[in-house]
């Protein structure tokens, strides 16, 4: 079972659930079962610092709040954030439906180019996805990206919704960590995962439009993004 | 040899070859160029009429062999063929080469792939070109691992072994058509309708140090390069 917490915490690098972001019903599923919740987002050690831990049914039900009740406070349980750790950055996001091999056949892949800034340093991650899924973006399309409407949303409404989060972003999310952890010497990041808390569309009349289907290139488009970090669950 | 039809060879070389004086010209790509790109004995344009003599004769009745310059004798000429330039073309560019070998999909897979960014520039007008690529060819490049990302110094246009790096064609056909498209809309006095872009400089952008996370790392390399795009004209 702590091997299996272990797995699933690590799954949820990178994962959309801050306070500031709807989240999405799978999401915060993962999110109960991963990440550490309090009744109130102070820093342990400190009075008030009380962790949520009765939940309805199993480790992904709702908390109770039963423990905020005994405390004293209203039954209500948030996440709890590293307090004064975060990244801004410029999320660029890429996908090519046709991206080929040198014998003329293609399939889908994406990717991204991260640049964030911790503390004085600008830090550049990169990296590139086989197929149509970055993290929980079960259908990550070309059309998504360039529809200047759409923003991303930390909903899942249905199956076709967009989450920024876990799988396939852990080794992004782990390394988002390191860049934190050398930037904010004093924080204790070692139990904490990278959350993006927020995703915001940033230049849209310049998203690269190529998801005609018949074009080879990519299409992309550019966000602005914020970063925070989450204690796990012990 | 079989002998390509022109048009498709033409656009087959789009953003490719580096064929300048100014690169060393590997032999393949030195073939390719011969087959695809008009040459000429003088580097002038084609109502120069007294200078601009094009080489058609080959080694052999080759079309990847050598131009035997016997156009440009009988014009009174030395006997020495070049690439026949579009004048006054050029776009500097930002481009970021990436490679992953392990691309991960959402059930625990993986394949290996790449990617580039190309950030044209000319003055302030600006244009961002992105694609990807399945597995390690690139254009021409055969083999492009992640540590010649982070070990090369600088792109070599050279073939000596199967290991060389050449950036051209194949699968950057669109790309390098949509590289023309920007130069014709960036230079619109220019004819470029029968031109192919060509890489005519590469270098390591020295303000960029690589992104190293070869060997077993989940994340991607990469590496900015400062390069340089010219057209040439396509054999008729």
């Amino acid at each position: 079972m702590r091997r299996m917490l272990v797995l699933l915490s690590a799954c949820l690098a990178l994962c959309a659930a801050a306070a500031r972001a709807s989240i999405p019903v799978d999401l915060e599923e993962r999110s109960r079962e991963g990440l550490q919740h309090v009744c109130e987002d102070r820093e342990p050690g400190e009075p008030g610092y009380v962790a949520c831990t009765e939940q309805v049914g199993d480790a992904q039900g709702e908390y109770t709040g039963a423990e905020c009740v005994t405390a004293g406070l209203p039954p209500v349980c948030t996440l709890d954030f590293v307090p004064k750790v975060r990244l801004k950055g410029k999320l660029l996001l890429f996908q090519d439906d046709l991206a080929r091999n040198s014998m003329g056949i293609s399939r889908i892949e994406t990717g991204l180019v991260l640049e964030v800034k911790a503390g004085r340093r600008r830090e550049k991650l990169v990296e590139l996805f086989d197929a149509a899924e970055i993290g929980h973006w079960n259908a990550f399309t070309e059309s998504f990206l360039v529809d200047v409407a759409s923003q991303i949303q930390f909903t899942n409404a249905e199956e076709s919704a967009f989450n920024f989060a876990s799988d396939n972003l852990v080794a992004i999310g782990d390394a988002l960590r390191a860049l934190a952890q050398e930037a904010f010497p004093d924080a204790d990041l070692a139990g904490a995962i990278a959350v993006l808390t927020t995703v915001v569309r940033e230049k849209p009349k310049q998203n690269l439009v190529h998801d005609d289907a018949a074009d080879a290139l990519a299409s992309a488009a550019r966000f602005r993004v914020v970063v925070e970090f989450v204690r796990l669950r012990p | 040899m079989t002998i390509r039809p022109l048009p498709a060879l033409a656009a087959a070389l789009c953003l490719a070859l580096p064929v300048t004086a100014g690169a060393s010209i590997p032999g393949n790509i030195d073939q390719r160029a011969r087959e695809g790109l008009l040459h000429v004995c003088t580097d002038t344009e084609p109502d120069d009429v007294d200078d601009y003599i094009v080489c058609s004769e080959q080694v052999g009745g080759d079309p990847q062999e050598a131009y035997t310059g016997s156009e440009c004798v009988t014009a009174g000429l030395p006997a020495t063929c070049v690439l026949d330039f579009i004048p006054k073309v050029k776009l500097k560019a930002t481009l970021l080469l990436i490679k992953d070998e392990v691309a991960e999909d959402g059930s625990g897979g993986s394949i290996e792939a790449s990617g580039l960014v190309l950030q044209l520039k000319k003055g302030k007008k600006k244009a961002t070109l992105i694609e990807l690529f399945d597995g390690a060819t690139l254009g021409n490049w055969n083999f492009f691992p992640e540590d010649f990302l982070v070990n090369a110094p600088v792109v070599e246009f050279t073939n000596v072994d199967q290991t060389a790096y050449q950036f051209a064609n194949g699968t950057l056909f669109e790309l390098g058509l949509d590289v023309r498209d920007i130069a014709a809309g960036w230079f619109p006095k220019a004819d470029l309708s029968g031109a192919v872009a060509v890489l005519t400089a590469i270098a390591l952008d020295p303000k960029s140090a690589p992104l190293d996370h070869d060997g077993g790392d989940l994340l991607a390399s990469a590496a900015t390069f400062k390069i340089e795009i010219q057209f040439v004209r396509a054999r008729p």
